[in-house]
């Protein structure tokens, strides 16, 4: 009985505090943002990166379509390098580079993030179990 | 592609009129209808366009393959080609275009804009039929679904059956707001196991897994244990975690996104002790840093 009123009560709480409202990313280091199970890190100008992709999809997971896009005054480079911030099992995103007139990042089962201009490193949550990232 | 064409210089809009401002509605309803629609498939416009395109390529005109569904079209292909092992090509989208065509018709019809007249090949196909598949000589086209149901998001949904049926009763898919999910999980939540759930990996299709079970009957079933809970990272949405230990010595934490209220269950490291580690742990985060956001 002890999981079940524990859960109830966890669902219930949760109902009461979701904010379904966008939330608002800024240009600082050191600082990190969570979109459902990528991370948002901003990084430096310097920060290194691959080469530039057309694919607007932060994370590919099993689900195609409009998971996890980036849009706006942006550019998406393949990821190289972790942010400092993490440690070297954390798995690799892309990295964004974001220009003046901002960008946002969308997931239908998620708020949006509005991301200030400056440069920004994904990386994805583990899942214990596989040792793999997290795929939705 | 074609010849040099003249650019003919036309007056930049800067600003629509009421009347053309209204009929984007128009269109975006007339690209829902076509994306959405579940009439037969028109077969002669739709080979008739797709050999245009072939022709417009400088290819032999195809022979045309009519199947239900894309696992049909698999199948067709591997018995074809007798290949056991081949896969289809990326699909054009055929009616599922739609969102592109509406916009550039739009473009066109109501403000003027010149368009290359192939593009209409595109918008005929878009109206008459679902994917197809193009190969030297042979193009392999899916008819239009017979049903598509979905939630007021307008995402693919159906709580007791396909949210979208194939024709001919060639089967169909099963999904939970958008989530392609398998049959049990629509037609027979009830028979879900403890084990099937926890051997999911995709952390989407587990929630709704866990959602269709019960989520305290499933934290019950697998003898959870609260090893700890904290109130969250104070931040908007965030609400109170808790880490778990099951029958099996697996610890999980449970949380929610902070922006839609759904709990997730996430596996993490058995060494985590609070469930402030466990997330550490599972976003590989060296330190406790300043968080933002969640959502």
């Amino acid at each position: 009985m002890q999981a079940e009123l524990t859960i109830e009560a966890l669902t219930k709480i949760a109902k009461e505090t979701a904010v379904d409202k966008p939330r608002a990313m800024k240009y600082k280091i050191g600082s990190y943002g969570r979109q459902g199970d990528i991370y948002i890190h901003p990084v430096s100008a310097e920060h290194k990166h691959g080469e530039a992709t057309k694919d607007h999809q932060l994370a590919v997971g099993e689900g195609r379509g409009s998971r996890h896009i980036v849009e706006g005054d942006v550019k998406v480079f393949l990821g190289t390098n972790l942010p400092t911030t993490v440690n070297d099992r954390t798995f690799l995103g892309p990295m964004i580079e974001v220009g003046s007139k901002g960008a946002t990042i969308t997931h239908p089962e998620h708020a949006h993030v509005k991301l200030d201009a400056g440069f920004y490193q994904i990386t994805h949550q583990m899942d214990a179990r596989t040792l793999q990232r997290v795929r939705d | 592609m074609a010849g040099k064409k003249e650019v003919v210089k036309k007056e930049k809009i800067e600003k629509l009129t009421p009347e053309q401002e209204a009929k984007m509605v128009d269109y975006r309803e007339k690209g829902l209808g076509w994306g959405l629609s579940t009439e037969p498939a028109n077969r002669p416009v739709a080979e008739a366009a797709i050999a245009r395109i072939y022709t417009q390529a400088k290819m032999d005109k195809p022979e045309f393959y009519w199947v239900n569904s894309p696992h049909e079209a698999l199948a067709l292909l591997r018995k074809e080609s007798g290949d056991e092992k081949a896969t289809l090509n990326m699909p054009f989208s055929g009616q599922h275009e739609a969102g592109w065509v509406a916009w550039w018709k739009y473009f066109k019809e109501v403000l003027g804009v010149e368009i290359d007249a192939r593009a209409e090949d595109w918008a005929d196909i878009c109206q008459s039929c679902g994917w197809w598949y193009a190969y030297a000589g042979a193009v392999i086209c899916l008819e239009r679904y017979a049903e598509i149901h979905r939630d007021e998001q307008g995402r693919l949904h159906r709580e007791d059956g396909h949210a979208v049926r194939y024709r001919a009763d060639s089967g169909g898919e099963f999904f939970w707001h958008g989530q392609n999910v398998p049959a049990k999980v629509i037609m027979a939540p009830e028979t879900l196991t403890v084990e099937e759930i926890q051997k999911e990996t995709n952390s989407e299709i587990q929630r709704i897994m866990v959602e269709r079970y019960g989520p305290g009957k499933f934290m019950q079933d697998t003898g959870c244990k609260l090893l700890d809970m904290d109130g969250g990272l104070g931040v908007d949405g965030s609400a109170p975690r808790g880490l778990w230990e099951d029958n099996t010595k697996q610890k999980w934490l449970v949380g929610t996104d902070g922006s839609t209220a759904r709990v997730y269950y996430m596996a993490v490291p058995a060494e985590a002790k609070t469930a402030k580690e466990a997330h550490m742990l599972i976003s590989g985060l060296k330190s406790e840093l300043e968080v933002q956001f969640e959502a």
